[in-house]
């Protein structure tokens, strides 16, 4: 029941723009008609155009991600246990938090061409901060009680470190790569408009100079459905992962 | 196996700039292989006194000796001490069974490892729920996971901070009188703290009275186990305790 009443809303907005471009209510190029829509996804795919897109996108996202998590995790981790460092941290990554990544665009170029780098670079300072402060957050809020728990049975630092800390941390862990994915993606168009030659983002802009709308939606379309994909694929990771429930440990930062 | 020599012991806390005396100069001695309550009102020390045997807490004055019976305990400090503390303290993400087993990963044979938890799991009752998340059982079984985990844990010395307090009468009686053959067999040392007069009296061979962080009467109990909370010794004994703690109060109030 649920499920379906998450249907409603696109549902009825399926219903208007199918009924509304069929009327001819609007400029069939500010609004594509759902059938133009349908008939430019299935060139798409049929040309392999799209899929070429989306693996370049797909790969672009999955880099950027895992290097901001090998930065991110780890420095969540030493931060959380060593807390005196946070002040020596604190405001460097509080500015860096405030600078939209698009913002440092021109000086990625220059620093790192056009090539790859710069755009990795943009998803990475997006996929930061989420991983990073929940990891963080997670490590301090590990209940000092249960820590004292393994002191007494004789745990060692890093005893502790992977039979309480680490397990205590891994859902706010999960949180913050599920949110740090999500960011990945909305920077992907940022970070496709720094001169590239491919991947969803390209894709919608070369549409865009064409003024085909119709192909604009359809990369809309396929940024949308490929991240709520993953982001449930996560879901069900964690779900698996973690079977245990207490109190609302899955709220997270970004 | 170890007993403690506790002398002028000393504890303080500041807490919003003023000097708290959790602890004025106590000093006990708990034979090796002895059961010893202390009971006392709230706030009297008594968590206190526990945190500070198991190393939680540094004294601000005093020493606590860990005396042996043999020569080969030179290296008694932690791994000899285990507590169980006043709230369950489970590791939430893992299950009955897993938490009872927590203090024993490093032990070499995973097979001797379960059948000591099979053993505890059996005697607390828990048989059915092991594979429980301790946020699935009720309060009462967690105290009794807990029970059974320092248990598993197999130390010289057992502390524990008011662990039946959460219990309903008839799971108390069975664990008190499990406690009671547990020390007869194993002839460990206990300290079990309480505020249930007639506990203390029905599990301690003595019973130490403690007041505002000191104590205030050392009361030998000259029953023989099991003992019948009926008969006149008993409730002699348990008079007099009472009026000790109720006496000083009038004391005080005066
Ligand atoms: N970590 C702490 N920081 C500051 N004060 C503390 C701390 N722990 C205990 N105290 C103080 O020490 C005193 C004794 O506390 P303790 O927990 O030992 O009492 P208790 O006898 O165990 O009481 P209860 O029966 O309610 O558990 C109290 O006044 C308490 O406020
Ligand atoms: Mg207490």
């Amino acid at each position: 029941m649920k499920k379906i009443i998450g249907w409603v809303i696109p549902i009825i907005i399926m219903l208007i723009w199918t009924i509304g471009s069929a009327l001819d209510l609007w400029n069939a190029y500010i609004i594509p008609s759902p059938i133009r829509v349908a008939q430019a996804t299935l060139r798409l795919i049929e040309s392999g155009m799209l899929f070429r897109h989306i693996v370049v996108s797909l790969n672009r996202v999955f880099t950027g991600f895992a290097v901001a998590f090998c930065l991110a995790f780890p420095l969540g981790i030493i931060l959380g246990m060593k807390t005196k460092l946070i002040q020596f941290f604190n405001p460097m990554l509080e500015f860096i938090r405030h600078v939209p990544p698009l913002a440092t665009v021109p000086m990625l170029i220059l620093w790192f061409g056009i090539g790859e780098t710069p755009k990795i670079v943009i998803i990475v300072l997006a996929s930061f901060f989420p991983v990073f402060l929940n990891t963080l957050n997670g490590v301090l809020c590990c209940d000092k009680k249960l820590l004292e728990v393994g002191e007494s049975f004789g745990f060692t630092s890093g005893e502790k470190f992977y039979k309480i800390i680490l397990p205590a941390t891994l859902p706010y862990i999960f949180v913050g790569m599920r949110l740090g994915l999500g960011y990945s993606w909305r920077a992907l168009i940022g970070a496709e408009l720094v001169a590239a030659s491919s991947g969803i983002g390209y894709m919608i802009l070369d549409a865009q100079q064409l003024s085909r709308t119709d192909v604009v939606i359809v990369g809309i379309l396929a940024i949308g459905i490929l991240g709520s994909v993953i982001d449930f694929l996560l879901l069900k990771l964690t779900e698996h992962l973690i079977t245990w429930k207490e109190g609302d440990k899955q709220r997270g930062w970004s | 196996m170890a007993g403690v020599k506790i002398s002028n012991l000393k504890k303080q806390y500041i807490v919003d700039k003023q000097r708290i005396h959790a602890l004025k100069n106590v000093n006990l001695t708990i034979p090796d292989g002895s059961f010893t309550t202390i009971v006392g009102k709230s706030g009297c020390g008594k968590t206190t006194l526990l945190r500070l045997l198991c190393g939680l807490e540094e004294p601000t004055e005093g020493v606590i000796e860990f005396t042996c019976r043999e020569e080969s305990c030179k290296e008694i400090s932690g791994k000899s001490v285990g507590i169980v503390f006043q709230e369950s303290r489970l590791m939430p993400w893992l299950t009955v069974k897993e938490n009872m087993a927590f203090p024993l990963f490093k032990t070499k044979s995973k097979k001797q490892a379960d059948k000591i938890v099979e053993e505890y799991l059996h005697i607390m009752g828990l048989g059915k729920f092991k594979n429980a998340y301790p946020s699935q059982i009720s309060g009462g079984m967690a105290q009794r996971a807990a029970v059974g985990r320092t248990l598993c844990y197999n130390p010289d010395i057992i502390l524990m901070d008011e662990p039946f307090a959460a219990l309903d009468y008839f799971t108390r009686n069975n664990l008190q009188e499990e406690i009671v053959k547990l020390f007869l067999s194993q002839g460990k040392t206990i300290v079990f703290i309480t505020h249930n007069v007639e506990e203390a009296v029905y599990l301690g061979e003595k019973i130490v009275v403690l007041n505002e962080g000191q104590v205030i009467m050392e009361h030998k109990v000259p029953l023989s186990y099991p003992r019948q909370s009926n008969t006149l010794d008993f409730i002699n004994i348990k008079e007099e305790i009472l009026n000790t703690i109720i006496g000083n109060r009038e004391k005080l109030n005066a």
